[in-house]
């Protein structure tokens, strides 16, 4: 059987893209989420995904935009761990155009210490691009509140706790908040027609919510060069501190015309500026 | 400890726009029932928010518009207690600082005491009282449908924001029968905005119970109007909630209060009810 098979197909509904004019990265996750029922059940995981239990990371490459009205299938395949290996199941993702057949987006999830393993015939080769290791922050002292709330009925995953697409909204939630922090805010985005767009994320789910539950998220800047910013927001349960998940967001400002990367006005430097947190 | 306390920060996503190019009401409320379920755990009341049992009101005044990509953020407190309990939220803009819009609550009938340092001062808007109809016969049907699982609330009843969307379908089904029809606000470049809204919440449906609302016109000036729906159970005609919704036409261009066309004023004139002095 062929390892790579087709987990999800569908359109990108014109409601779903944001102020940046695409489609924005919460509803990739929101189709992921399917995706990965849909592959751990064909793998015979899907039980150990709904116990949950183990940290979840996702490695995203953006490499060309989804915009109102497209059309995109996605393909899933665990990469590994063979039979009898340890070390947790890996699983990738591609977005597909379905128009054009290019491959737009790369999902490279990891289900860390997760006790399962893949018959080798399942098992497939990873082509996307490999995911370099960012710095992390070595301070939170210098990050800003940009997202606080309870999770929400709609939030809730086919598993009744908060799914990855009502996760992935609170953190562009945050993102809006720590644009409109360095002057990327509603007036400037629709005047200057400049606005944020990511093309890499590194996103780490140690714990879930469930219902009713409140959630906060603190961000900051830990990279900032001529038109990139990379964000990372830290979503923590405010009651006791412990951190839910990280999301480390790679992106450029964008000329909403062009679709090319543009330089952040020196205002908007200066502001970015005072974000900047040390990493290491 | 101060009595305001954030209980929200977020953003204005692009799909909680409406025709009239800014962040519709049902969100406002959305972000409202995260709020006041917040403050009601930091009072000690989320039990008592839970259990329900008690009308809701809530006195709106929107002052400044949030628009697609605003990030802001919501501030709440007690405002008193005895016979009834009175919150208060402001929503900021959290890019300029600037209080966008003011919500008044009040849980009717709810006896809860609280400390005195958790009670915060209101320094919001007055409300004044508006004339209410004499009778409710010349409302017109606005919507009708049953509670979906999307419009329920984390405590299993329909919530603020299921509920205030059948509202503004009311008031877009309400628009279009005086002429503010979806071809005449594309190509006009007019809509409706609230500028004010009275909302009282009486009962809260469950799921897949029935709700009709009809609506009539309680005002009607140059450029202002003033929608009031009532939403009912179709089978008993108990009143479920009830919203009054102060707005002007707004120049979607110039963001400022159009005079209505003759046309429309002459539909809007047969829409007109009674009032009560």
């Amino acid at each position: 059987m062929e390892p790579w098979i087709e987990t999800y197909r569908g359109t990108v509904p014109p409601w779903e893209t944001d102020v940046t004019e695409h489609w924005t990265i919460a509803y990739y996750f929101d189709r992921i989420a399917l995706a990965e029922a849909a592959l751990a059940e064909e793998l015979g995981l899907l039980d150990t995904l709904r116990e949950g239990a183990f940290t979840r990371r996702y490695d995203v490459r953006f490499a060309r935009e989804l915009r109102a009205g497209a059309s995109f299938h996605i393909e899933s395949a665990a990469l590994s761990p063979v039979d009898g290996q340890a070390g947790g199941l890996r699983l990738g993702h591609r977005f597909v155009d379905s128009e054009s057949g290019e491959i737009v987006t790369w999902f490279d999830e990891h289900w860390d210490g997760a006790p399962v393993s893949v018959a080798a015939e399942r098992i497939a080769a990873w082509d996307g691009p490999e995911f370099e290791a960012r710095p992390e922050p070595t301070s939170l002292a210098g990050a800003i509140p940009s997202a606080r709330g309870r999770v929400k009925p709609q939030e809730l995953d086919e598993f009744s706790r908060l799914g990855i697409a009502g996760l992935v909204h609170k953190f562009t939630d945050a993102c809006i908040q720590a644009g409109a922090a360095i002057g990327l805010t509603a007036d400037y985005i629709k005047s200057a027609r400049r606005a944020y767009s990511t093309f890499e994320l590194r996103l780490k789910v140690e714990r879930s919510l469930a219902l009713g539950e409140p959630f906060q998220v603190d961000s900051c800047i830990a990279q900032l060069g001529n038109s990139s910013v990379r964000f990372v927001h830290v979503m923590r349960d405010p009651r006791t501190g412990q951190e839910i998940a990280r999301l480390g967001q790679f992106g450029v400002q964008l000329d909403l015309d062009a679709r090319r990367p543009a330089a952040l006005a020196p205002e908007l430097r200066e502001r970015a500026q005072r974000l900047v947190v040390p990493t290491g | 400890m101060e009595p305001w306390i954030e209980t929200h920060r977020g953003a204005a996503s692009a799909w909680e726009c409406d025709v009239t190019e800014h962040f519709t009401m049902g969100f406002y409320f959305d972000r409202i029932a995260m709020a006041e379920a917040a403050l009601a755990e930091e009072l000690g009341l989320l039990d008592t928010l839970r259990a329900g049992g008690f009308a809701r009101c809530f006195d709106v005044r929107l002052v400044r518009e949030l628009h697609a990509g605003s990030a802001f953020h919501v501030e709440s407190a007690a405002l008193g207690d005895g016979g009834d309990l009175h919150l208060g939220h402001r929503v900021v803009n959290s890019a300029s600082g600037e209080i966008a819009t003011w919500f008044k609550a009040r849980w009717e009938g709810c006896a809860a005491r609280l400390p005195r340092e958790r009670i915060g001062v209101w320094d919001g808007p007055q409300f004044a009282t508006w004339p209410q109809p004499k009778a409710l016969t010349g409302l017109i049907p606005s919507m009708a449908g049953r509670v979906q699982p999307g419009d329920l609330d984390e405590f299993g009843r329909m919530g603020l924001p299921g509920t205030i969307h059948k509202f503004s379908d009311a008031a877009v089904q309400f628009g279009a029968a005086i002429g503010l029809t979806a071809d005449y606000i594309k190509n006009a470049r007019r809509s409706f905005s609230a500028f004010e809204l009275r909302l009282r919440i009486a009962r809260w449906p469950k799921l897949g119970d029935a709700y009709r609302i009809d609506t009539g016109l309680a005002h009607l000036g140059k450029t202002s109007l003033r929608y009031l729906h009532v939403m009912r159970d179709p089978k008993t005609v108990q009143e479920i909630a009830r919203m009054d919704r102060y707005g002007v036409q707004l120049d979607l261009d110039a963001r400022r209060p159009a005079p209505l066309a003759p046309e429309l004023r002459r539909r809007a004139q047969c829409l007109l009810l009674s009032m009560d002095p």
